[in-house]
C-alpha cells in the first residue's frame, strides 16, 4: 500500500508542478493577482507530495518491503541501518527521486524567501522552477519509477553496492545535488528577467545569495566525491578527470564565474547580458552533467545505471529547458547592451578577464570530456583524454587566473593605474617569493614547476591578507563587509587549495611491494612495517584485516587496518586506512595474496604530503560563499538599500522590441 | 545615442544557441550509435595481420601462422574461462558445418591449464582447423586483443578486414566472409 | 532465484556485453557451487549486478578462470592437510583469497631502484587500461593491465624509452591506449578550440573597450559620480 501511495504522492506533486508552471505564468503576464498568487501554494504543495513520497522510499528501504522492485535491486536484509538510509539515494531512481526533492525544496526556500520581490519576477521565478520540477517528476514517473513492484517479491534482497556503503556516500550525493540543482535558481531568475524584458540589475541583487550558497554546496559536494575517491578506492587519487568527475566541475568553474559577473553586474550595471547567459549556463551544465551520468554515452568510473531510452529523455528535456532559454537569449537578452565608462584597467575589466578565463577552462573541461564523443560520431577514430591533456592544458588558463587574484580586489572600479596597484601589492609579492624561497630551501627535491606553483599559491595568499590588512591600516573604513570576508576566505581557499595540488602532486611518494608478517617499507618519512592479516566479519561482509604498524623513525604512531572485503552478495572490496594528518597521510591498502601459504601480500603504501590542504581550500572557498551570501545589502528590500544618487531608469521598451539601457545608466547603481 | 544598437539583429548572440544545438546534435548521434561505446577499432583493419609462432593444444606441434597465407580465414580468440565463447561456440560449429566454410583458427587466449581447453573442445565440439596456444598472453597483446571472444577476418592477402569484439552471430560471419573473398 | 526484471534493472546498458576476460566474472547460468559459509550461485545476483561490478572496477572473482575441477581439486588438497574446525577455518580463507581481488592493483615489480619505479608510475598513469576503459594501467587489476605492465616493466628493463613503449602499444591497441591523444589533424580541435575560444574572448573584450573609450567622451560628463562604498 506505502508504494503506492508515493506513487500517488509524485502524481499529485507532478499535477502541482503543471499548475504551477503556467497559472502563475499566465497572472504575470494578465497582470492578475490571484493567478499570480498560486505560485506559493503550488510550490508548498510540490514540496509537501515529493517530501512525502521520499519517506515513503526511505521507510520502504528501512522497513525492507523487498516487494518494491528498487529497494530489492538496492539492499538486503543484512545492510546496516545507515546504509538503508543512503541505498535510497544509490542508484538511479532513488537519486533522481532525491533530485527532486531538492529542486522543491530550493523552490520553496525561495517562495518563503521572496516576499520582498516584485509580484511579477517571483510568480515567474517560481513558474520556471515548476517547469523544471515538472521535467524532472516526469522522467521519474514515466521512465524510472522508484515505486514499481516486484511480483513476487525478493525474499532477501540484492545489495547496495559496497562502494555506496560508506559514510562519505551517504552525505556527498546530497551537497552535489544542492549544489547543481541550486543552480536553478540563477537560471530560474534569467529566464523570468528575460521574459518580463526587463533586464536590469535589480533580479541579480536578489539572485547573488542564491547562486552563492548553491556554489558552496557544489564546492562542498565536490569535495566530498573526491575526498571519498581518495580513501575509498585504495588509487590514492584526489581527483581523475573522470568524465562524471568533469560533469560536476564544469558547473562548478561557470558558477565561480558566474558569482564574479553577478557582483560587477549588482554593482555596477554592466555585464547584463554576460551575467544572463552565465546563469542559463551553469544550470544547462548541470543538465549536461546528468545527462552523461544517466544515458550511457560515456565510460565512467561513477556512471550510473544508464539506458539509451532515459538519455533521450534527458536530452530531450535540457534541449526545451536549455535551449528554450539560450534562444530567448538571443532574442533578448544579448539586446540589453550596457555601455560601460569603464577604462581598460579597472575592475570591471579585471573581473571580465577572470571571467574569460574561467569560461576558457570550462570550455577545455567540456571539450576534453565531449572529444571522444565527437569524434566517435563523426567518424574521426577512437581517443581517450585524461588526466595528461587535462593537466596541462588545464594550466594554461588557471595560472594566469590566479596570478590576477590579488589583483582584482586591490583594483578600483572604473579606472585604475596598474603601477598603483603593483606598488600596493608590492609588500605581497615580497612575501610570496620569501615563502617560495623557504620552501624550495626545506624541499630541495621540489621540480622548479613545483616551486613557481607554489609561488603562485602564496601570491594569491599574501595578496588576500594584504587586501585585509590593508583595509583596516590604510583606508579609514575600519570594517569588513561580509561579502569581503567571504572574498578574502574563498580567495585564501584558492590558494590554499593550489599548495595543496602542488606539493601532493610532486612529493607524494607511491610503494607497491610484497610484504610478509614482521617486513617494512618506507614511504616518505615514514615505515610501515606489516605485522599480520587477519580474518574479520562484519554485519554483511567477510573481510581479510591487516595490521600494520606506521613509524615515523624509531617512533611507533599508530597501526593502520586496510581490508579487503568479500560482501555476501559477492562484490569485493577494498577498504585503504590511512592516518590524516595537515602536513601528510600516511596511506596502506592490501592488495591480493602473492603466494599459496597467503603468507605474502601486495602492500600498496603511500606518503601524501600535504594532500588536506587540497579539501581545506574547498572549505574554505565554500565557506566564502555562504560569508558572501550572508551580506546584508543583498537581503534587504530594494528601496532602502543601496544609496542610489537617482532610481534606476526604467530600460525602455521600444514597442515591444527588446531594452536598450543607455551608456547614461551605467554608472549608477 | 546609439539607437541602432536596439535595431540591429546581434548575430553573436546566437552563437551560444548553435554551440548548444550542435552538442545536443552530437550527444544524439553518441545516443543512437549503434556500437557500443566500449569497443575499441582494431589499428590492423587493413593492415597485415602479425604473424606468431607457438604450439597447437591439440596436437602439440609447432603452429606458424605465416603458413596460413593464401587463403582467407577467421582467427578467433577464446579460453575455457570465458563464459561468452561458450555461448558463441554453437555458432562456430554451426558456420564450421557448412558447405563453403572458410578456416577458423582458434586462439587459446590465457588458458591456465591447456587440459581445460583441450576438455572445452571435447565437450563444445572443435570448429577450428588449428588451435595455436596463448599462455601468457603475449599473442594477444601483439594482436591487441583486450578480452575475449574477439574475431578477426583475414583476406588471403594476410590483411585484417575486419575485427569483431564480442560473440560473433551467423548473419555477421557469413556477410563478413563475403567481403572477405570481395577483397580479393 | 531470479530477480524479476532484472533486465530493466537500474544497470548499465552494456549489460548486454558479459565479461570478456579470465578474472573478470562468470556467466550468470553456468558457473556456481557452494562453499561452506558462502552460498555462492551467480544467479543469485544475475549479470547486470556483474556487470556494474565491472564497470566500477570492482568485481574480479579470480575463480571465474577456473573450472569446477580445479576447484575442488584444490579444495580436496586443503581438506587432506588439515581438520575440524581448522580445515573449515582453512576453507574459509581459501574461499576469502578466492574471491579476493580488489579495485586496484597491487603489483610489487622488482624495480632496480626509485627513480626507475617513479618513471614506471608516471608511465603506467598515461596509459589506459582497454579492458575497464576507466581506469589507466597503474590503477587497473584486469588482467590484461597485469600483463601490460609486466610487459612495459620489461621494456623499460630493456632500454626503451616512454616513447618507444607508447609507440609498441599504439601500433597494437590504437591511439585509444594513451590517455593523452596525439597531436594530428582529427585532434586538432581539442587543442585548437580552448585557445581559440580564448582569443576570440578576449578580442572581443578588447574591441568593446576601444569603442567604449571613444563614447565615454559623451557619457563622462553626466554620470560620474564615485561608488559609494568603493568595493
Amino acid at each position: 500500500m506505502m508504494p503506492e501511495l508515493g506513487q500517488v504522492c509524485l502524481l499529485l506533486a507532478l499535477l502541482l508542478a503543471g499548475i504551477t508552471a503556467v497559472v502563475p505564468m499566465i497572472g504575470s503576464y494578465t497582470e492578475n493577482r490571484r493567478m499570480m498568487q498560486v505560485a506559493s501554494f503550488g510550490t508548498s504543495g510540490q514540496f509537501v507530495f515529493v517530501a512525502f513520497a521520499f519517506v515513503l522510499l526511505t521507510y520502504a528501504f528501512l522497513m525492507q518491503d523487498f516487494s518494491v522492485l528498487y529497494v530489492a535491486n538496492h539492499s538486503n536484509s543484512e545492510l546496516p541501518v545507515p546504509y538503508r538510509f543512503s541505498a535510497v539515494w544509490g542508484a538511479h531512481e532513488g537519486s533522481l527521486l532525491m533530485w527532486v526533492f531538492v529542486q522543491v525544496i530550493w523552490a520553496l526556500a525561495l517562495s518563503l524567501f521572496s516576499a520582498s520581490l516584485p509580484e511579477k519576477l517571483r510568480a515567474r521565478v517560481l513558474s520556471v522552477m515548476s517547469i523544471i520540477a515538472f521535467g524532472f517528476l516526469s522522467f521519474l514517473i514515466f521512465s524510472s519509477n522508484p515505486f514499481e513492484r516486484m511480483v513476487p517479491p525478493s525474499p532477501d534482497g540484492n545489495d547496495l553496492n559496497p562502494l555506496l556503503q560508506d559514510p562519505g556516500l551517504i552525505i556527498h550525493p546530497p551537497m552535489l545535488y544542492m549544489g547543481y540543482v541550486g543552480m536553478s535558481i540563477p537560471f530560474a531568475f534569467a529566464v523570468a528577467a528575460l521574459l518580463e524584458n526587463r533586464i536590469d540589475q535589480s533580479w541579480v541583487r536578489y539572485c547573488r545569495p542564491w547562486t552563492n550558497i548553491a556554489w558552496a554546496f557544489l564546492t562542498i559536494g565536490i569535495a566530498l566525491g573526491s575526498w571519498w575517491a581518495y580513501y575509498e578506492l585504495g588509487w590514492g587519487g584526489w581527483w581523475f578527470w573522470d568524465p562524471v568527475e568533469n560533469a560536476s566541475f564544469m558547473p562548478w568553474i561557470v558558477g565561480a564565474a558566474l558569482i564574479h559577473s553577478q557582483a560587477v553586474t549588482e554593482k555596477r550595471g554592466t555585464f547584463r547580458g554576460w551575467t544572463l547567459l552565465l546563469s542559463i549556463s551553469v544550470f544547462s551544465l548541470s543538465l549536461l552533467g546528468t545527462f552523461l551520468v544517466r544515458s550511457g554515452v560515456i565510460t565512467s568510473v561513477h556512471a550510473f545505471a544508464s539506458d539509451p531510452e532515459r538519455g533521450l529523455f534527458m536530452l530531450i528535456f535540457s534541449g526545451i529547458v536549455t535551449g528554450g532559454a539560450l534562444l530567448l537569449f538571443a532574442l533578448r537578452g544579448a539586446r540589453v547592451r550596457v555601455l560601460s565608462p569603464a577604462a581598460l584597467m579597472s575592475r570591471e575589466t579585471l573581473l571580465l578577464v577572470n571571467n574569460i578565463l574561467l569560461i576558457s577552462a570550462c570550455a577545455l573541461v567540456l571539450i576534453g570530456t565531449l572529444f571522444p564523443l565527437i569524434a566517435e560520431a563523426t567518424n574521426l577514430g577512437k581517443y581517450s583524454v585524461g588526466a595528461p591533456w587535462f593537466g596541462k592544458m588545464f594550466a594554461l588558463f588557471t595560472i594566469p587566473l590566479l596570478l590576477l587574484v590579488p589583483l582584482g580586489a586591490f583594483c578600483k572600479w572604473n579606472q585604475d593605474s596598474l603601477s598603483r596597484i603593483m606598488i600596493q601589492l608590492l609588500p605581497a609579492a615580497s612575501v610570496a617569493v620569501f615563502a617560495a624561497g623557504i620552501a624550495w630551501l626545506m624541499a630541495r627535491e621540489l621540480p622548479i614547476k613545483a616551486v613557481l606553483g607554489l609561488l603562485v599559491a602564496f601570491w594569491v595568499m599574501a595578496g588576500t591578507f594584504a587586501f585585509l590588512w590593508r583595509r583596516w591600516k590604510v583606508t579609514s573604513a575600519k570594517r569588513y563587509t561580509l561579502e569581503m570576508l567571504g572574498m578574502a576566505s574563498a580567495h585564501l581557499g584558492l590558494g590554499l587549495w593550489l599548495a595543496g595540488v602542488v606539493l601532493v602532486e610532486s612529493l607524494s611518494v607511491e610503494r607497491d611491494v610484497r610484504l610478509t608478517p614482521g617486513e617494512q617499507v618506507e614511504v616518505g618519512p615514514y615505515t610501515v612495517k606489516m605485522l599480520s592479516v587477519e580474518h574479520k566479519s562484519g554485519p554483511n561482509f567477510e573481510a581479510d584485516y591487516g595490521r600494520f604498524q606506521i613509524y615515523r623513525g624509531a617512533e611507533l604512531i599508530t597501526e593502520l587496518n586496510p581490508e579487503k572485503r568479500a560482501y555476501r552478495r559477492g562484490q569485493v572490496m577494498t577498504e585503504a586506512d590511512l592516518r590524516p594528518h595537515i602536513f601528510g597521510d600516511v596511506y596502506v591498502a592490501l592488495g591480493e595474496p602473492l603466494d599459496s601459504t597467503g603468507n605474502a601480500w601486495g602492500v600498496r603504501a603511500y606518503h601524501k604530503p600535504f594532500i588536506r590542504f587540497i579539501w581545506l581550500g574547498a572549505i574554505f572557498m565554500a565557506f566564502g560563499g555562504v560569508l558572501a551570501a550572508a551580506e546584508r545589502r543583498l537581503r534587504a528590500p530594494v528601496s532602502n538599500t543601496v544609496k542610489q544618487p537617482e532610481p534606476e531608469p526604467k530600460p525602455e521598451v521600444l514597442s515591444g522590441k527588446p531594452a536598450l539601457i543607455s551608456a547614461n545608466s551605467a554608472g549608477n547603481a | 545615442m546609439n539607437a541602432r544598437d536596439a535595431k540591429t539583429i546581434r548575430w553573436w548572440a546566437i552563437l551560444p544557441f548553435l554551440l548548444f544545438a550542435y552538442l545536443c546534435v552530437i550527444l544524439y548521434l553518441n545516443l543512437k550509435s549503434e556500437n557500443d561505446p566500449k569497443s575499441v577499432p582494431s589499428p590492423f583493419l587493413g593492415k597485415p595481420i602479425p604473424t606468431f609462432v607457438t604450439t597447437d593444444l591439440l596436437t602439440g606441434s609447432a603452429f606458424d601462422s605465416a603458413s596460413l597465407k593464401g587463403q582467407p580465414y577467421i582467427l578467433n580468440v577464446w579460453g575455457s574461462w570465458c563464459p561468452e565463447c561458450a555461448r558463441e561456440h554453437p555458432i562456430l560449429n554451426q558456420y564450421a558445418a557448412t558447405a563453403n566454410a572458410i578456416a577458423i583458427i582458434g586462439l587459446d587466449h590465457k588458458e591456465v591449464d591447456p587440459n581445460d581447453g583441450k576438455a572445452w573442445l571435447e565437450r563444445l565440439g572443435n570448429p577450428y582447423r588449428f588451435v595455436p596456444v596463448d599462455p601468457d598472453g603475449r599473442i594477444g597483446i601483439d594482436l591487441g586483443v583486450y578480452g575475449a571472444p574477439e574475431s578477426y577476418f583475414v583476406d588471403a592477402a594476410g590483411i585484417v578486414r575486419y575485427k569483431h569484439i564480442g560473440a560473433l552471430s551467423l548473419k555477421i560471419i557469413n556477410e563478413k566472409v563475403v567481403e572477405l573473398s570481395r577483397a580479393n | 532465484m531470479r530477480i524479476k526484471h532484472l533486465a530493466s534493472a537500474p544497470v548499465d546498458s552494456t549489460d548486454l556485453n558479459p565479461p570478456r576476460h579470465p578474472r573478470e566474472g562468470g556467466d550468470p547460468g553456468t558457473v556456481g557451487f557452494a562453499l561452506p559459509r558462502y552460498q555462492f550461485t551467480y544467479q543469485q545476483f544475475g549479470a547486470p549486478i556483474v556487470r556494474q561490478a565491472i564497470t566500477q572496477g570492482t568485481w574480479i572473482p579470480a575463480f571465474a578462470g577456473m573450472t569446477n575441477g580445479n576447484l575442488q581439486a584444490l579444495t580436496t588438497n586443503f581438506a587432506g592437510m588439515t581438520s575440524g574446525k581448522l580445515r573449515a577455518l582453512t576453507l574459509l580463507v581459501l574461499a576469502l583469497t578466492l574471491f579476493t581481488s580488489s579495485s586496484f592493483a597491487v603489483d610489487p615489480l622488482p624495480f632496480e631502484n626509485r627513480a626507475e619505479e617513479v618513471r614506471f608510475q608516471k608511465l603506467a598513469a598515461e596509459l589506459r587500461c582497454l579492458q575497464c576503459q576507466n581506469q589507466n594501467l597503474a590503477d587497473s587489476d584486469s588482467a590484461l593491465a597485469k600483463d601490460l605492465r609486466k610487459l612495459v616493466f620489461e621494456q623499460m628493463q630493456s632500454g626503451k624509452t616512454d616513447a618507444d613503449i607508447k609507440t609498441f602499444l599504439i601500433a597494437r591497441y590504437g591511439d585509444f591506449v594513451i590517455y593523452d591523444p596525439p597531436v594530428n589533424a582529427q585532434t586538432a580541435p581539442l587543442w585548437i578550440a580552448p585557445i581559440l575560444g580564448f582569443a576570440v574572448l578576449i578580442g572581443a573584450l578588447i574591441y568593446r573597450a576601444r569603442r567604449n573609450k571613444t563614447l565615454n567622451i559623451i557619457s563622462d560628463k553626466n554620470t560620474h559620480k564615485p561608488h559609494q562604498e568603493d568595493w
